[in-house]
């Protein structure tokens, strides 16, 4: 038989992505191949063996696909038309290996990061936490080591104490071990709250959150059973078949109409806060529309502030009046918590002295806060590592005989499972993480949140219908459930059994460079 | 009738004898009761747990008697409902007091001590009452926080009242049916939920973002801002932070300037109206004197003639009487004169 095609064309075709929305920002390398230097010689395809979207697709990154034409350039199934030779390249599937780059005869391929995906967020909550936490929402699987090897964090200075022979490993999987499952928030029996996620979603005002975004986060944890801890923002009235499972926050704004607060979970008293430290908040006039001033009882379209010095509280002797007074208010039954932010010289003081007037929980926030909220100089300025807080807290309130009396939470940018582990083995009971609870609507940190002016409608109201908050609070719930699948991982290889177990444990050494957790965690001998 | 002939005469006195479980017995059936806290002898939280209780099986007015710094008084008791204090309020009464009307009068202990109708430190804070009517003097923090409501103080006030004192309560909280969702489960609570955001998106979806939150206008206008009055003077900054209340310093006693200093700081809404002389120098940044104009003055009077009934006859000085009998032949005599002596404080 005759062969009688001709060529007729070649071109390199870049794959569309598989689907738009949440996360789809395409792949973390960028593959080109130059279209003069490439002699169709299929090199590369047979040289790539990855594809990270879909494991069983017999083809990698590339995929040489031919077809025939006619004279008029329409495709012909007999032969004898003209050759199209098409190149395609998905490089959602690259894995940056450079094999292709090294066997392309013409060194026409470049692999080279994909500024998408690379270029956003900030020095400290960047691509690799944003990517990693939409990858849980969207329910894919992730590595299991729970070694982020690929950026130097501080929190991988941590040697985890996982030797089989000191802490028999147990495997979560066939039998009762690492599970976080049983927690209780409050250490007081008439009032103590049966919680199912040692993981928190942290307090962030109606308003600051668009209707849509605080939807999503309330329905997650109403899902994941653990309580919502508002913002000094209060809640919209929409809200109210949940207000049991809410726990409003009292700030130096006080806003809010105080009413039926026994229909409530409890209540939070901040005292401070990491985003803005030692100030007032400040809600801009254009954002204190008609609804918000509703809902937190103020004039519309002012200038909102928070008072700067934190005029809730005159004296320690005062704490046990005010904790009595919102027992009083909400019932006996009903949580009544501190937020403070962790202070440089006298955690201890404060610690002793909330948990001595009768607080169930203190959350100390370790000033890490990334929102638009956060002022430049307290973004530069990010506190002391939360893992001190929590060391110093639970010793001290040990010492004092109160540890049994509160719980102790702790927040401040724990990005992964293996964090919040850090985080409970130094001494919290719970962990707090806000901003990760917004990945799953879209946030990408752009820190534009006091603008109103966001494009995935977190924190801007006007576009808040952008997200689908049925769809948010599942995304949110599968980032949480992984979390707790790889934090009761890592409990049971550690040879822990319940939440009580790990809570204090520190079964772990750090050998970084942080003088601080290097006297804390590293010194003692080997 | 002395306070004491009326406590001896009561049908039903409880006090820090009475066993806490036999509250609910005595009080049952009952619309008016009387506690006698003993000046010292009952404690704060019992005292507070004993209107509970009592209120919870139907009482709807409260005398509480020989009253020395008991805290809590009326916080956590749902309104509406009358609680009158002889004797002194302590830290924290009223706050988050929702619908209650609580006046205290100026009493003497049993052991002849005379104690004065005052109120000690964030009285009334976060709360909403019908009226809050003090026959003495307050400390620091009175009304702070308060969404709504009536306050009135016969004498002076401390530091930083009516901080961040709010624009007033509006209806859709005092709509809500908390009842159609307790015996929901947490699927069913879900969707509760969910339906309300559906007819709020088709809402935005139908109007537009604009008009959808413009609808909520009426609902803001219709709202009746807390109004905080004072008989004597305020210490330092007074309604700090304000954001929609309205203040009222009446100086009955004449005093060249009846406010610290720090006046009004940081208040971005609300009106401060002040009898006297206010220097530049007292008030807080960007904020601005003006000068009062007709609802003012019909405010100014209206509150005046209130303030005068609620406590011509409450103090039981001679002193005080003919001083706030004084303010009110002004007021009546030439309205237009008297409301010119008050200076207005509005955010700059």
């Amino acid at each position: 038989m005759e062969f009688s095609v001709k060529h007729y064309s070649s071109k390199i075709v870049y794959d569309p992505p598989l689907q738009c929305g949440i996360g789809q920002v395409g792949g973390q390398y960028r593959v080109k191949v130059d279209p003069d230097k490439c002699i169709w010689c299929s090199t590369c395809v047979v040289a790539c063996t990855h594809n990270l979207t879909d494991l069983s697709r017999k083809v990698g990154v590339f995929e040489m696909r031919s077809h025939e034409v006619n004279d008029d350039g329409r495709r012909v199934r007999e032969n004898g038309g003209y050759l199209v030779n098409e190149l395609h390249v998905m490089d959602l599937d690259c894995c940056n290996c450079k094999r292709c780059v090294a066997m392309c005869p013409t060194n026409a391929i470049t692999v080279d990061e994909n500024p998408n995906y690379t270029v956003f967020g900030t020095g400290q909550i960047g691509p690799r936490e944003v990517h990693e936490n939409v990858r849980r929402a969207y329910g894919k699987s992730m590595v299991g080591s729970m070694s982020n090897f690929d950026r130097p964090l501080e929190w991988e200075d941590f040697l985890i104490d996982a030797s089989i022979i000191l802490n028999p490993p147990r495997d979560n999987l066939n039998e009762f071990a690492g599970n976080l499952t049983n927690c209780y928030l409050g250490k007081h029996p008439k009032r103590r709250r049966k919680v199912n996620i040692p993981v928190f979603d942290a307090h962030m005002s109606y308003g600051s959150n668009s209707h849509e975004a605080m939807l999503a986060r309330l329905m997650a944890s109403v899902k994941l059973g653990r309580p919502f801890f508002t913002g000094e923002g209060y809640i919209h009235p929409e809200f109210a078949p949940v207000f049991k499972d809410c726990i409003v926050q009292f700030g130096t704004g006080g806003f809010g109409p105080w009413i039926d607060l026994t229909e409530f979970g409890g209540i939070s008293m901040k005292y401070g806060q990491d985003a803005k430290k030692g100030k007032g908040g400040k809600l801009p006039a254009p954002k204190n529309d008609y609804e918000i001033a509703l809902l937190r009882c103020i004039e519309p379209y002012r200038d909102v502030n928070s008072p700067n010095p934190q005029h809730l509280q005159y004296s320690i002797e005062e704490l046990r009046m005010r904790v009595d007074s919102l027992r009083a208010a909400l019932g006996e039954d009903k949580l009544v918590g501190a937020d403070i932010y962790g202070t440089a010289w006298n955690v201890q003081h404060i610690v002793v002295a909330l948990a001595q007037a009768g607080f169930d929980y203190i959350n100390i926030r370790g000033g890490s806060g990334t929102t638009g909220a956060a002022g430049a100089s307290d973004l530069f300025n990010k506190g002391l590592n939360i893992l001190y807080f929590g060391k110093v807290a639970h010793d001290t309130l040990q010492e004092h005989g109160l540890r049994e009396k509160v719980s102790l939470i702790g927040e401040g940018a724990f990005t992964s499972p293996k964090a919040a582990m850090l985080g409970l083995m130094v001494g919290f009971d719970f962990i707090g993480t806000g901003s990760r609870h917004l990945y799953p609507l879209g946030c990408t940190v752009c820190r534009r949140c006091h603008t109103g002016q966001c494009a995935w409608g977190i924190t801007s109201r006007k576009y808040g219908d952008r997200i689908d908050p049925e769809e948010g609070a599942e995304m949110i719930v599968r980032m949480m459930q992984s979390w707790m699948r790889g934090m009761e991982g890592l409990a049971a290889g550690l040879g822990f059994t319940t939440h009580e177990d790990v809570v204090g444990s520190r079964k772990f050494r750090y050998h970084g460079t942080d003088p601080l957790l290097y006297e804390l965690f590293g010194r003692e001998k080997f | 009738m002395k306070n004491t002939e009326k406590l001896q005469e009561a049908a039903v006195v409880l006090n820090a004898e009475t066993p806490q479980e036999e509250v609910a017995a005595l009080a049952r059936g009952r619309k008016e009761i009387e506690i006698d806290c003993g000046v010292m002898a009952l404690s704060s939280k019992r005292l507070n747990r004993m209107i509970k209780e009592a209120r919870s099986e139907g009482v709807e007015r409260f005398t509480l008697h020989n009253v020395c710094g008991q805290n809590l008084i009326g916080s956590g008791v749902p309104g509406p409902a009358d609680i009158t204090v002889y004797g002194m309020m302590g830290n924290h009464s009223c706050a988050f007091a929702d619908g209650l009307k609580i006046r205290t009068f100026p009493t003497r202990f049993p052991n002849n001590v005379w104690c004065p109708g005052d109120a000690q430190v964030a009285i009334g804070t976060s709360g909403n009452p019908a009226e809050l009517n003090i026959s003495g003097s307050v400390d620091d923090l009175f009304a702070s926080y308060a969404p709504s409501g009536k306050f009135r103080v016969a004498g002076q006030g401390g530091n930083r009242c009516v901080l961040r004192a709010g624009a007033g309560v509006p209806q859709v909280w005092r709509e809500i049916d908390y009842d159609a969702y307790r015996e929901m489960d947490d699927p069913e609570r879900l969707t509760a939920m969910l339906l309300m955001y559906q007819k709020r998106r088709a809402r935005i979806q139908t109007v537009g973002w604009d008009k959808f939150v413009t609808e909520f206008k009426s609902e803001v206008e219709r709202r009746t801002p807390p109004v905080m009055i004072f008989g004597r003077r305020v210490k330092d900054y007074f309604m700090e932070y304000a954001q929609g209340s309205i203040g009222i310093v009446l100086n009955m006693y004449d005093f060249v300037t009846p406010v610290g200093y720090y006046l009004c700081s940081g208040m971005t809404a609300g009106t401060a109206l002040i009898r006297g002389e206010v220097d530049q120098s007292q008030l807080g940044m960007r904020v601005k004197k003006t000068e009062v104009n007709d609802g003012d003055r019909k405010l100014i009077i209206e509150e005046t003639k209130g303030f005068y009934d609620c406590f011509i006859d409450a103090l039981d000085s001679d002193r005080y009487r003919e001083k706030l009998d004084s303010l009110m032949d002004r007021c009546e005599k030439d309205n237009e004169q008297y409301t010119s002596g008050f200076v207005k404080i509005v955010p700059a």
